[in-house]
């Protein structure tokens, strides 16, 4: 069972919120607590990806703590990637989560997330020379990400992707 | 190759696609977010790699490949490598076992596992294996790297304190108070952490119980709390951890009883596989002598 909680939101509307009237009607306790588990998880795992792409570790400890397999294969890669090349990340993205769907049914249970990042304002720079990568300018691009409940009770982040080809 | 898309990014997107749309991948790219570009850092210094897992410049292949030379394509690779995992020549993929580990499919053996295959075309799904893939070797025992974790950190002795003052003598019958002061190194809790092959275990040591003998030849007592603080001035005796003597120390070696203290720590770790244990108890001893005089010896 796939509940569809919000669409895809255009830049500028705003989807209702997870928590809002609207949607407790369908979703019972478990929903509105899976919503909210799972979009900490997702927080988290921005924030774990930044720590640890502004100096690149790819054995950061907080991608363990928010993120799993293959996410975290991939993201560890991608931040051991910035480390052979010299090169950090610096600044922010901004982040606008909203739970796109919740399948609690399933084994194991997941929920959907849907976000506009904008990474125009999170740079990726050489470490040495502070100068930014060439063709790495950011821009707002929907992304999307499933949080999976893990049998430890945990939701982490399990996969992601930022639609380059989808501009919100 | 001249330009050569990075690694996993341009990887990544090709299997991304894949288990969320089941078609083909799209047109235009998606990466994992925080690396939205899926093709940067053109230039690729000293990187001869194939354009695909170039582990072999993290210190890969020490992790016991030992004889075993590894190729995909041809080409050498590392046969291990610290973020994919091990090499299976068999598909030319690593696998690696997933983290954290998601409960096996209905019917399969429970000795299998789920493995994340990281293969020239980018780190796929997790797929389930009965047995380890081919080239797989055992993962490190994590009570082994739980000692290798308590070996950085440092257990103190406890960090004794009695009233009356050591320098000083105590009477018989009069309240002796007993506490330690609580420090990371002293009562914990201090963490450690080590990581070997994709296994990393967490140790977190605290005392679990502090226990006084007073030298006297009675039992020791227990004062898992860490006792209270001799405030300046009380008369009256500690409300968690004290005692009072029932004879002088005149008897004893250097006419004082020696007090010992004894933390008993508990070390717990967990892995990220999802494994947690105990190590110990380890126990660490402090002593401190004091005189013990008669009542009729006051002087006030």
């Amino acid at each position: 069972m796939a509940l569809l909680v919000g669409a895809c939101s255009s830049s500028g509307e705003a989807a209702p919120p997870v928590a809002a009237p609207s949607t407790a009607a369908f979703a019972g306790p478990d929903a509105e607590v899976a919503s909210k588990a799972a979009l900490a998880a997702y927080n988290g795992y921005l924030g774990a990806t930044r720590d640890a792409s502004v100096d690149p570790d790819p054995t950061h400890p907080a991608l363990r703590k928010y993120l799993a397999d293959p996410l975290l294969t991939r993201v560890r890669d991608t931040v051991r990637d910035l480390e052979t090349h010299g090169v950090v990340r610096t600044g922010k993205m901004v982040s606008d989560p909203r739970v796109s769907a919740l399948d609690l049914t399933a084994n194991p249970p997941t929920v959907s997330i849907q976000d506009c990042i904008d990474s125009s304002g999170y740079k990726m720079v050489y470490a040495k020379s502070k100068k930014p990568v060439p063709g790495a300018a950011g821009g707002r691009y929907v992304a999307t990400a499933t949080a999976t409940l893990y049998p430890d009770g945990r939701w982490l982040i399990s996969d992601g992707a930022v639609h380059q080809d989808q501009p919100c | 190759m001249l330009t050569r898309r990075i690694l996993a990014l341009a990887a990544a997107f090709v299997v991304l696609a894949a288990p969320a749309m089941a078609v083909a991948a799209p047109p235009i790219g998606e990466c994992p977010p925080g690396s939205d570009n899926c093709h940067i850092i053109d230039e690729d210094p000293g990187d001869p790699g194939d354009g695909g897992n170039d582990g072999g410049n993290d210190g890969g292949g020490d992790g016991g490949g030992g004889e075993r030379v590894c190729t995909r394509g041809g080409e050498p690779i590392a046969c291990y490598d610290p973020i994919y995992g091990w090499f299976n020549q068999d598909d030319e993929c690593y696998y690696k076992l997933a983290e954290p580990q998601l409960p096996p499919p209905d019917g399969a053996s429970p000795d299998g596992g789920w493995y994340v295959p990281s293969c020239a075309g980018g780190i796929g799904e997790p797929d389930w294996f009965d047995a380890p893939p081919a080239g797989a070797e055992p993962p490190p025992d994590p009570e082994t790297l739980a000692r290798r974790a308590l070996a950085t950190i440092t257990l103190s002795p406890p960090d004794l304190q009695i009233r009356p003052d050591p320098s000083g003598a105590g009477l018989v019958g009069l309240p002796v108070w007993l506490w330690v002061e609580k420090g990371p190194e002293t009562w914990g809790p201090s963490s450690a952490s080590a990581e070997e092959r994709g296994l990393s275990v967490e140790i977190t040591a605290s005392v679990s119980n502090l226990t006084f003998d007073l030298g006297d030849g009675g039992p020791p007592i227990n004062c898992p709390g860490g006792g209270t603080p001799y405030p300046k001035g009380a008369t009256g005796p500690s409300p968690d951890c004290g005692y009072a003597f029932t004879k002088s120390s005149r008897q004893q070696p250097g006419q004082k009883f020696t007090i010992t203290a004894t933390t008993t720590w508990t070390v717990e770790w967990t892995s990220s596989s999802g494994a947690t244990g105990t190590i110990g108890p380890e126990t660490r001893e402090a002593t401190v002598g004091v005189r013990i005089n008669e009542l009729q010896v006051v002087t006030e």
